[in-house]
Formats: structure tokens, sequence, C-alpha cells
């Protein structure tokens, strides 16, 4: 059922894949709607600040990357380039493993604590940014939607290839 | 044979078919006998060949099992869809690992 999602959808790096199951699980198993929100949104706001991958069984010592989005391709990315390796390396794939469990650990945690107390108290919030962003262009043009940090993709670290000395002529 | 998890969504399916009673009799049938033959064990092996993700498989396998099949005759309590017990995070944390690694990811 979940195979498709490795890679961010069969490595189109869209939403992490580490990321559907346990929100699939979440919403199998908790009814009430307040609660299943707040424990997904924990989730999701963990994920972009959590610096992946805590578990490291193979020993390689990986660096440990908070990489502010729940996006594989800003995921991936990230590490990689922290980390200086290619996202085809093995190093990669044991942080990718490494992160899914990290990601299983903290959803078995969540649901453990819903069960415990029948609610739920998140401790995580998406970056204080896009409250301001959104405060405008949920109804004003441009028009957006989301939680994922705005910065990432539009703040000064955004990258135009087309002005990239390297890429000169490929477009 | 159907892959379980598809046969499930079959199975959710066959309710607007049959409200809707649009279709044949032979053809709901088709459905709830494709859906019937699923086993536990069927499940879970499809379970273990899909888990991309969490642990995906880590999770889903061990919540899976400890949901759907295990607890499916105890009535659910309102709060629940679906009976949760409590896992170990330390033991869904390695299987996560474990299937990412076998090569889903």
């Amino acid at each position: 059922m979940f195979v498709s999602f490795s890679g961010g959808i069969e490595h189109w790096a869209t939403i992490c894949g580490a990321l559907v199951s346990p929100v699939a699980l979440i919403g199998a198993t908790v009814a009430d709607k307040k609660i299943r929100s707040a424990i997904v949104n924990e989730l999701m706001a963990w994920y972009t600040q959590f610096p992946f991958p805590e578990y490291q069984p193979a020993g390689l010592n990986l660096p440990k990357v908070a990489v502010g989005s729940t996006l594989c391709h800003v995921s991936a990315t990230t590490w990689a380039n922290v980390a200086k390796v290619s996202t085809s390396s093995k190093a990669k794939k044991q942080r990718c493993g490494g992160l899914s469990g990290d990601v299983a650990k903290k959803t078995v945690q969540m649901l453990n604590a819903w069960k415990d107390t029948g609610t739920f108290a998140a401790t995580h919030k998406p970056n204080p940014i896009v409250a301001t962003c959104m405060d405008c262009h949920v109804d004003n043009e441009p028009y957006t939607q989301g939680k994922e940090n705005c910065m990432q993709c539009h703040g000064d670290k955004l990258i135009n290839i087309k002005k990239s000395e390297a890429h000169e002529g490929l477009f | 044979m159907l892959s379980p998890c598809y046969a499930l969504i079959q199975k959710a399916r066959c309710y607007p078919y049959i409200r809707n009673a649009k279709n044949s009799y032979k053809e709901i049938e088709i459905l709830h006998d494709n859906t019937e033959k699923v086993t536990r064990r069927d499940f879970l092996r499809g379970a273990g060949a899909s888990a991309a993700g969490l642990a995906v498989l880590g999770s889903a396998g061990l919540l899976m099992k400890n949901t759907v099949f295990a607890k499916q005759a105890a009535p659910a309590k309102p709060a629940e869809l679906l009976s949760y017990v409590k896992l170990d995070p330390d033991k869904a944390m390695e299987t996560a690992y474990k299937e990412y690694l076998k090569g889903y990811g």
C-alpha cells in the first residue's frame, strides 16, 4: 500500500515517505478530529525540527540535520549537501532508514501517550514565519496555503538556475 | 492473488455499490468474495511488501497487527476507529529501519 511513497512518491520527492503511513495509521486509530489533527500536526512540525537521523545502528556517525521541511526534496537535498554525499549513496540510504525509524518511534510515542491519557498536547509548531505570510496571502494575491517554512523557497537562499554560469546555455 | 490492501479498499467500495443498487448481484458477490479471502497472514505479508516510509512499515505492520485483525472481534471504543494497543517505540523504530533497508526506500 505504501511502497510507492518511497522517495516522496516514486522519487518525485514530494512528501517524505516516512510520514505517510504514520499519518494513515493515526487516521485509522484516532477518531476524535481535534486530537487526530493535533497528533498529525505535531508529527509534521516535529519532523521539520528534529535533527535526523538519531537512530544510527550502522555506526556511520552521520551528521544530524534539522531540515526544516517535510518535503522529501528539501529533506534529502539539505541533508546530502551538509553531509557532502550523493543522494544515491549508502550513507544517504542509512540516513533515510534511520529517519524512518525515528519517525516510527515518534509516532508510537504519540499514540501511546494518547492511549494513556485520552488526549494529546502538541509541543511543536510550524515556523512562525508561516503565520506572518498567511495573514496576507490566504486572501490576497498572490494566493497560497501551507504550513511549510515559506522562506526556504521564497527567501534569499533561492537558487536561480538560469543565472548559474555552470548552466549557461542549458535553458 | 489480489494484494490484501487492495482487497480492503475494494471492501470499502462495496458499500456504495450495494447502496446504489446499480450493480448486479454477481458483481457485488465478486467484490465480497475477493475481500473475504484475505487472511491475517495475507494482510501482514502485503503490508510488509508495501511499507515504504514508516517505518513505515514497521509501525504499519505492528499497528495493523494489533488493530485491524487482532482486535477486530472486540468492539472499538468510541474514541477509536480501530482499537489501538500500545506498542514498544524502540521496537517500532528498529522494525521501520530494517524494512526501509530491505529496499523499499
